[in-house]
């Protein structure tokens, strides 16, 4: 405990006199499509992306599920969740080709998901698997990093521990600056963007 | 003139000029890049501002967000170490290695771990660590530290690359493509995550309201490994924290545009709790911070994002290389944060800028650079850390230019030396000045000179 | 309005030429200008190189050569700087602190104060604009390449008044020279190289002329321009302003 009380006795007795916080109002201009807006800051971030209606969606996984053996669905409304991948390890969800996450919602200014520690049971997953397929609805949109985080901490529930904004694939320049796509992480990253059901 | 260790080194960096023009022209284009991003933010220094206010108010109140952050992540699971500087930072780390007896270790890009010389701690005491973002891989193969904080290896060409990958991972010998060199890496790294028992990240903003700590990267790296393994340990220094989760909207939309040019890093990781069966650690680091706070001129340097921009936009940097600056975090940031945990070593860093200012515009929360930069020069000749020559030079010009009669006689001297006795201007053994551009024509009579004898 | 006309030490001993135009160019716009002639310099050398301390000499003398007038005009947006933002007299802070008020750049007085909308001269050749960091940044006589603002300049609107001249912009529009005071002699290497860069920036444009608002980055491209045996030929922006009758009009 001493460290720690060293610590906090300087830091109480060198910090400067209070200022205020400033209030936080600010906006991203989606030029009054936030969808449109979605997708150019998907494609931007090197990240694919597929509109279609819920069947669709479903059509794909039920065609993804017949090539793939090891196919991964975390989609509670999909199908079954696999639970199993809670107790894998590393090596073992290594070896899973295709896997479908559901975000919680996407953000327009930049395209990015909210993948939450409550929509899947192994944090490992968004990570390891061969392909990614995340899925987001159309309706659970945003606009930007503020009304983002407005979702996530009136959200009553904690994120489930961890929680990520995923946006486009892998990628680094740490190669003299040249971009490359998937560095780490799935080897493709397509991004469904589901429509609202029309009634 | 005994040149400092920044001009020295910086002499020799700029000994192969085509060389220099690439690094230049590499980190001039990521300045452009931030520069296109901002552009599409009309907020953008209204958001700056915010970002800037709201470090303020977080230093104004330190003690209260760090309790308040040590009480939150302890009621998630996390246990919460203090270390006063990097040696008890480097023990903390080796005592939770030893405990659970871990071979396998894993690192996403943490400054502050590089600040305190973790990875050769570690070594010394037997203790292997992987750095998994791929630049810092690269740089640790080849046993060099990064030359920037947030692209490790961008001193170095995709040859330089392609022989390190050849010579550690038996890469094709002379194959550049940088896809088949991260593809490389890629499968190296892999198993080095697979089979990781503790992952070691650091830290780019620590929530007071909730205990999270959240980690932004683009390739992934940090997610995997703490995943992976078992044990997470999380290093931050004390200025890492922010008041709430709604002020990470701010610092998320500024991080990404001032360090790449991108809207947001492809993964913001916020890790608060750890799965069941898993451990997480934090370890909160002073390490010359709260003293740094103490310094009324120079306690906003702690606002610092580490997002670079002030390296790329920085025109000495640029033409220098990091190494040049012979510290962990070199560029105009660290030449203002260095010189608080070792004036007399890192005395030559203030002066390692021409202050042009462009860094103070490009910093995310506003912190005045060029201006500490100044100051600390100041601090460098009251400690007597400038040097005896010039010292004794200073106070005969502040002698002779504050005196009308001694002025006039010297420049009239200098003048009539540099007309009859051009050889004496013209060495280069006396004249550094003269070494690669011609001195001024010296004109027979100064403004004044001229003024009395034709107006007065 | 009574102004008197503040002389950067190298400006007198090196380059008279400077503040000759700046003198007659007020002059011809009406003013009455005076020439203290016991100024020196402003101290700057030393407060850079963190000698701040031993500029009591050179601020005491500023302020005697230089109180009681209305405005102050400099020819120099560095040295300007330095006085607006470190005039000190711990005597008399109340004096320091009227004169600091009162010194202004030649460019920002000419636009701000005299609020000029025309100006009598020819130029009829092609200009590389110099953004001088010190008056650009602390001064702001122009926008900023790395501020999201409305862009503007002081010394470019005063230039398009200029018959005949055409104003190029380098491809970097305000990075530093490299000049940075002593950082031309203790960190030579760096300073040499980003002169050189500015220098085949502003080449690019096949300008005839470099000029700018501070003499001391123009005198450190000049250097540079000479040793390479370049025709290019470094100007100060007063010079250009005061520029009525040239040879081929």
């Amino acid at each position: 405990m001493k460290t720690r009380e060293k610590i906090l006795a300087a830091v109480r007795n060198n910090k400067p006199v209070q200022t205020g916080l400033p209030a936080i109002n600010f906006h991203f201009d989606i030029n009054g499509n936030l969808l449109k807006q979605f997708r150019n800051s998907l494609t931007a971030s090197g990240a694919e992306s597929v509109l279609g209606s819920w069947r669709q969606f479903r059509k794909h996984y039920e065609d993804q599920r017949m090539i793939y053996p090891s196919i991964c669905n975390q989609v509670t409304s999909l199908d079954k969740t696999d639970s199993s991948v809670a107790g894998k390890n590393a090596a073992e969800l290594a070896a899973i080709e295709i896997c479908y996450l559901e975000g919680e919602f996407g953000v327009a200014e930049n395209g990015a998901i909210w993948v939450s520690g409550r929509n899947m049971s192994n944090r490992l997953l968004p990570f390891i698997c061969q392909h990614l397929v995340l899925m987001v609805r159309v309706d659970s949109l945003v606009g930007d990093m503020h009304e983002a985080y407005d979702m996530i901490t009136t959200a009553r529930e904690d994120y489930g521990g961890y929680g990520v904004f995923i946006a486009g694939p892998s990628k680094t320049a740490d190669i003299e600056q040249s971009l490359v796509i998937c560095a780490h992480g799935p080897l493709r990253l397509p991004v469904w963007i589901v429509e609202a059901e029309k009634v | 003139m005994p040149g400092s260790k920044h001009a020295i080194a910086a002499e020799l960096f700029n000994a192969d000029e085509p060389r220099t023009n690439w690094h230049d022209e590499t980190l001039w284009f990521v300045r452009q890049k931030r520069d296109k991003a901002a552009h599409l933010i009309p907020d953008w220094e209204a958001l700056r501002e915010a970002a800037s206010q709201i470090k303020n108010h977080t230093l104004s109140n330190l003690d209260d967000y760090l309790t308040a952050f040590e009480a939150r992540a302890r009621s998630n699971g996390v246990t919460v170490h203090w270390a006063a500087d990097a040696a008890e930072h480097n023990e903390i780390i080796l005592g939770i290695i030893r405990k659970h007896g871990i071979e396998r270790i894993v690192k996403s890009k943490s400054m502050l771990t590089e600040e305190c010389h973790l990875n050769d701690f570690l070594a010394k005491q037997g203790v292997q660590v992987t750095d998994t973002d791929l630049g810092e891989c690269i740089v640790q193969l080849r046993k060099e530290p990064p030359s920037h904080i947030v692209l490790p290896a961008i001193h170095l060409k995709k040859e330089d690359v392609s022989d390190t990958f050849h010579e550690h991972l038996g890469t094709e010998k002379g194959n550049i493509s940088p896809e088949y060199l991260a593809a490389a890496a890629r499968s190296y790294l892999r198993n080095k995550f697979v089979h990781a028992q503790l992952a070691i990240t650091g830290v780019n903003f620590a929530v007071a309201e909730t205990g999270a700590v959240v980690v932004c990267t683009n390739e992934g790296n940090a997610d995997i490994g703490v995943h992976a393994a078992d044990i997470h340990i999380a290093c931050m220094g004390i200025e890492k924290v922010i008041p709430q989760t709604k002020h990470l909207g701010v610092f998320l939309r500024l991080l990404a545009r001032s360090a790449t040019g991108q809207s947001i890093t492809a993964y913001s990781s916020h890790f608060s709790k750890p799965v069941k069966g898993k451990e997480m650690h934090i370890v909160i680091v002073d390490n010359g911070r709260s003293t740094q706070l103490g310094r009324s001129d120079f306690r906003n340097s702690l606002k610092c994002i580490r997002c670079a921009a002030c390296f790329n936009t920085c025109p000495v940097y640029r033409r220098s290389g990091g190494y040049s600056y012979h510290t962990t975090v070199a560029g105009p940031i660290g030449s203002i944060l260095a010189p608080n945990l070792d004036l007399k070593a890192y005395s030559d860093l203030p002066f390692s800028s021409t202050l042009c200012g462009s860094c103070t515009n490009v910093c995310p929360v506003k912190i005045n650079i060029h201006e500490q930069l100044w100051k600390w020069r100041q601090e460098v000749t009251k400690h007597g850390y400038s040097g005896k020559g010039k010292t004794i030079i200073m106070n005969l010009m502040a002698g002779i230019l504050s005196s009308p009669v001694l002025y006039r006689v010297s420049g009239k001297l200098a003048r009539w030396t540099m007309r009859h006795l051009p050889f004496l201007m013209k060495s280069k053994q006396f004249n550094l000045w003269y070494k690669q551009l011609e001195m001024p024509e010296a004109p027979a009579q100064s403004f004044t000179e001229w003024y009395k004898s034709n107006i007065k | 309005m009574k102004v008197g006309l503040f002389v950067p030490c190298y400006v007198d001993q090196f380059y008279p030429g400077v503040a000759i135009a700046a003198m007659q160019l007020l002059q011809k716009l009406g003013v009455a200008v005076e020439v203290p002639l016991q100024q020196t310099c402003c101290g700057q050398p030393m407060a850079n190189s963190g000698f701040a301390h031993l500029t009591n000499g050179c601020d005491r003398n500023f302020i005697k050569n230089f109180s009681g007038f209305d405005y102050i005009v400099c020819p120099s947006g560095s040295c300007v700087l330095h006085i607006r933002e470190h005039l000190l007299d711990k005597k008399d802070p109340g004096k320091a602190g009227i004169i600091r008020k009162k010194v202004y750049e030649i460019t920002e007085f000419l636009t701000d104060i005299m609020k000029i909308k025309q100006l009598n001269a020819f130029f009829p050749y092609r200009v590389g604009l110099h953004a001088s960091c010190h008056g650009q940044r602390g001064l702001h006589l122009s926008s900023m390449s790395e501020l999201m603002a409305p862009p503007f300049s002081k010394p470019e609107h005063l230039l398009s008044m200029v018959r005949g001249i055409e104003i190029c912009t380098p491809a970097r529009p305000d990075e530093c020279c490299g000049f940075g005071g002593t950082f031309c002699v203790f960190e030579e290497a760096v300073s040499v190289k980003m002169g050189k860069d500015r220098v085949a920036d502003h080449l690019h444009n096949q300008v005839e002329y470099i000029t700018g608002a501070d003499m001391s980055c123009l005198m450190h491209m000049e250097g540079i321009l000479k040793r390479a045996n370049s025709p290019v030929k470094v100007i100060h922006l007063v010079e250009i302003l005061n520029s009525s009758c040239h040879a081929g009009e």
